[in-house]
């Protein structure tokens, strides 16, 4: 198994140099000059040259490549265009924002993805098994954007009873520890704090856990379908036992094996959900730094936040392999 | 066990349920109680909201201190003052650190600020007498030493990216502790419109104690009536009053959270929620949302962002005057204000408006909607049957741009102009604009206070590519604005420089679109055209 690991480890290297190269080489080739976009409209032409030679804009795109990688490697990311800052800080300074955001949505998603998936899929064709088939339904097709504000507008536009965008309302939260709030709301006792966080979590949590919930419930309702047609299940009835202990004993045990995988290949699409979600609340984490920086043809910010998905992505998925290996006995690599 | 954990896991959900349910504190600073919110319809009201939330700032009478959160497109993401070159940072920092002089919009006159006084030795140089009574927040004294030092970190910061702002300059000196002399390439007349709100003054001292390096991560003082407080990136920018500020009584809030919005659905919906109490940029179609609410209300002010069409003559058929000028006699400009614009913009006969310096309301020529006239031009410029040409347009980088292209497009292909739209994305085409490769587009130029930079960035021959216009006449005419320095000559001087343009017709100029703020309606404050907004203007009742 460490053997295992450590190559897929190794073999991550090509992929991620082959991402950030495409990356790279795509920002290059997409029109508009960061040095343009980023200064205002009095901005002189030798302004703008100055700026292009300080970023090394002027050097052919191989050697700005090389430049970032042999940097990379050494932990260093550059410094954004945008925000003159070392792109490794930017992210650093963000990421718990969207780690917050992201837990928070899986969390929502499995808790309305679970119960229905595994009720649907325990009675099927039963009135439960069509409400599960709608909110899957409704959960995959639905845009982001739209529901999010939607749900901006119904529950703080008309009930006003969350609020509409950001992270924390000004003056409540003290100073950070962690940079994840509820976090450090624990962690200090601030308990205004820790509830002030959680409203406004709960708006763009539930607009991404949907979209994921959709899709989990949809697996978990075939894989507890699947396995309650499996032999040792009729064996289970068979044998007298009741339908709630095959259920949890018997056919969950078995079924959360696809469950686990769809929710390790999700966490993908959470990554890039987020993006639109943090852009519609206001809500300051990695995805939303990374339109400003896709949009002002941030090259090192850019390129730096997509190395951090990819090896993020990677990273998840050696995990999920692992767990896989951990549930399954008969999985041995 | 199951059921244990069953029951704590209910137990930890009642719980978070239970501490989301706490009331916010959007608009309560320091403990202060929310005002009763009046009695109103239900529809958008916040009155009975069980978070406690209202429009209302509470107001100064309660004897509490005031807040005011305002809710903006994009604000300071730095600590370095020259970092950001956009109007609102400017007005920021302007009032927190300090400008050397600043603008009226209203009166259109140059006041003074942390200058007290200039006067023009000859066309080249300039000197200015400095405050002295003006102190710095740690009490010091602010000093000549402060400007010089101030006008060299905005040429020389490497991240600086204000140094047009300083572009005129060819020297400046301190010729006593509060007098310094500014000397200009060429003689420039305008040369206060670089300066006027924009040229932030920064302490020399702190300079020297915390070296190029660790000045960007300590807050600025300044000589301001209000102090830097918080910046938390991507979330907000917090200033405070400052203490007893040597220039006297303040009478705006105590304190001000500038916090970023982006999306103008989510703004709006956080004024009628109570969460900011001013919000920048509501789109025409949001109007009667803000003012129906009880506690809401939209205030307009004219803009001093001019939006055009540019036709480069390096391209056919633009290098033709009178297809040029068909263009200014097709488009029907009052009707897409009324339809498009819902009203919200007004006509531009000539390059400017009446917000900003040198506006002249009878300036000719003055092209009026006539599709006959237009078709006319066109055959005398030999397209008898027409001509095919692609007209570029942002998306979503001004206020229906898009909307306003499409019924241009429309009115021009009814002249026999056959417009084809295009849409690219705005890096893209702004990129491009800059290099001088669009041949006809739609446009805006923003913060024109004075016209004389603008007109020449893009008129003026070898100065931008961005029109790629060259004509020895309106070149010479700019040459007179620049060295006339007695107002009034240097006013006609620009009204030549404009009619003659406005003949040529390089661009046709359509309107300014007002800007619109929605505030709560116990928030008085006038907004002002160039979007920089200053705390101490705000009045919370």
């Amino acid at each position: 198994m460490t053997r295992y690991l450590v190559q897929r480890l190794i073999g991550t290297i090509p992929v991620v140099l082959l991402v950030t190269f495409l990356v790279y080489g795509l920002m290059h080739l997409a029109p508009g000059d960061p040095a343009s976009l980023l200064l205002p409209e009095d901005a002189t032409p030798e302004d703008v040259a100055a700026i292009r030679q300080r970023w090394g804009l002027d050097q052919p795109f191989i050697i700005q490549y090389f430049y970032f990688v042999s940097n990379a490697v050494q932990g260093n990311l550059g410094r954004s265009f945008r925000f003159a800052q070392p792109v490794t800080e930017l992210i650093a300074t963000r990421l718990p924002a969207t780690v917050e955001l992201a837990t928070f949505a899986i969390l929502i998603a499995l808790a309305i993805a679970l119960p229905l998936g595994v009720l649907a899929g325990a009675r099927p064709d039963s009135p439960i098994d069509n409400l599960g088939t709608t909110v899957g339904l409704f959960g995959i097709s639905m845009p982001n954007f739209w529901f999010g504000i939607m749900l901006i507008l119904i529950f703080a536009g008309t009930f006003h009873v969350l609020p509409s965008a950001g992270r924390s309302s000004y003056g409540i939260a003290g100073d950070p520890i962690t940079g994840f709030y509820l976090v450090d709301s624990l962690v200090t006792g601030n308990w205004r704090a820790l509830g002030d966080g959680i409203r406004h979590l709960i708006l763009p949590a539930v607009t991404l856990g949907t979209a994921l919930a959709g899709i989990q419930m949809r697996i978990t309702r075939s894989a507890v379908l699947e396995t309650s047609r499996e032999d040792y299940v009729l064996t289970a009835r068979a044998k007298g036992l009741r339908n709630r202990v095959i259920l949890w004993r018997h056919v969950l045990r078995n079924a959360w094996i696809p469950i686990v995988t769809v929710v390790g290949l999700e966490l993908g699409t959470l990554l890039s959900g987020s993006i639109i979600v943090e852009t519609v609340f206001g809500w300051p984490g990695v995805g939303n730094l990374l339109i400003t920086g896709i949009t002002a043809r941030d090259y090192p910010l850019v390129t730096g936040i997509v190395l951090m998905y990819t090896i993020a992505f990677v990273l998840i998925n050696l995990v999920i392999d692992a767990i896989y290996a951990w549930a399954d006995p008969r999985i041995r690599f | 066990m199951v059921a244990h954990h069953r029951t704590l896991g209910f137990v930890a959900v009642l719980t978070l349920l239970a501490l989301a349910c706490q009331p916010g504190a959007a608009n309560r600073p320091g403990g202060a109680p929310a005002p009763a919110a009046p009695a109103g319809p239900s529809s958008g009201a916040a009155a009975s909201s069980p978070s406690g939330q209202t429009s209302a700032a509470p107001p100064a009478a309660s004897g509490g201190p005031t807040r005011v959160v305002i809710g903006v497109t994009e604000t300071i993401e730095s600590q370095n003052p020259y970092a950001d070159s956009i109007s609102l940072g400017y007005g920021i920092w302007c009032e927190v650190l300090g400008c050397l002089v600043s603008f009226d919009p209203k009166t259109h006159e140059y006041k003074p600020s942390l200058a007290e006084s200039w006067r023009v030795e000859n066309p080249t140089t300039w000197v200015f007498q400095l405050r002295k009574d003006a102190k710095w927040h740690d009490g010091s004294p602010f000093t000549a030493a402060d400007v010089v030092h101030s006008f060299w970190r905005i040429a020389n910061d490497p991240t600086s990216k204000q140094k047009h702002n300083v572009s005129p300059v060819a020297g400046v000196e301190a010729l006593d502790d509060y007098t310094v002399r500014v000397t200009t390439k060429e003689p420039t007349a305008s040369l206060l419109s670089f300066f006027a709100d924009l040229l932030i003054i920064t302490s020399k001292a702190q300079y020297d104690q915390y070296g190029p390096e660790g000045i960007n991560n300590v807050a600025p003082i300044g000589t301001g009536p209000y102090m830097f407080k918080e910046l938390v990136p991507n979330q907000r920018f917090v200033i405070t009053k400052t203490p007893n500020w040597w220039g006297g009584e303040n009478p705006g809030p105590d304190e001000v959270v500038y916090r970023i919005i982006r999306e103008p659905e989510v703004r709006i919906t956080a004024l009628l929620n109570g969460e900011i109490q001013i919000a920048q940029f509501v789109p025409p179609h949001m109007v009667d949302r803000v003012n129906g609410a009880p506690h809401t209300k939209i205030v307009a002010t004219d803009s001093v962002e001019l939006m055009f069409l540019a036709m480069s003559p390096k391209f056919k058929p633009w290098d033709n005057k009178l297809v040029r000028q068909a263009v200014c006699y097709a488009v029907d400009r009052d009707a897409i204000i009324q339809g498009v614009l819902m009203g919200q913009a007004r006509r531009l006969d000539g390059p400017i408006g009446p917000a900003t310096y040198g506006y002249d309301p009878n300036l000719q020529p003055r092209y009026t909607y006539d599709p006959e006239r237009a078709r006319q031009l066109l055959r005398e410029a030999g397209y008898p049957n027409g001509v095919d040409v692609d007209f570029y347009t942002p998306v979503g980088r001004y206020v229906q741009d898009k909307q306003s292209a499409e019924a241009m497009a429309a009115m021009l292909n009814a002249v026999g102009i056959r417009a084809r739209l295009q849409t690219p994305e705005w890096p893209t085409l702004w990129a491009d604009v800059q290099n001088g490769k669009v041949p006809f587009y739609y446009m805006g130029r923003g913060s024109v206070l004075d016209p004389g930079p603008p007109l020449s960035q893009y008129f003026e021959t070898g100065v931008t590519p961005r029109i790629g216009w060259s004509d020895p006449r309106f070149d010479a005419l700019m040459a007179k604005e620049r060295a006339a320095f007695d107002p009034a000559e240097r006013k006609k001087a620009l009204s030549e420089a404009m009619s003659y343009l406005t003949e040529q017709a390089p661009a046709h100029f359509l309107w300014t679109i007002n800007m619109l703020w929605g505030m709560a309606r116990n928030i008085d404050y006038d907004p002002r055209p160039d979007l920089r907004i200053f705390a101490r203007d705000i009045r919370v009742r």
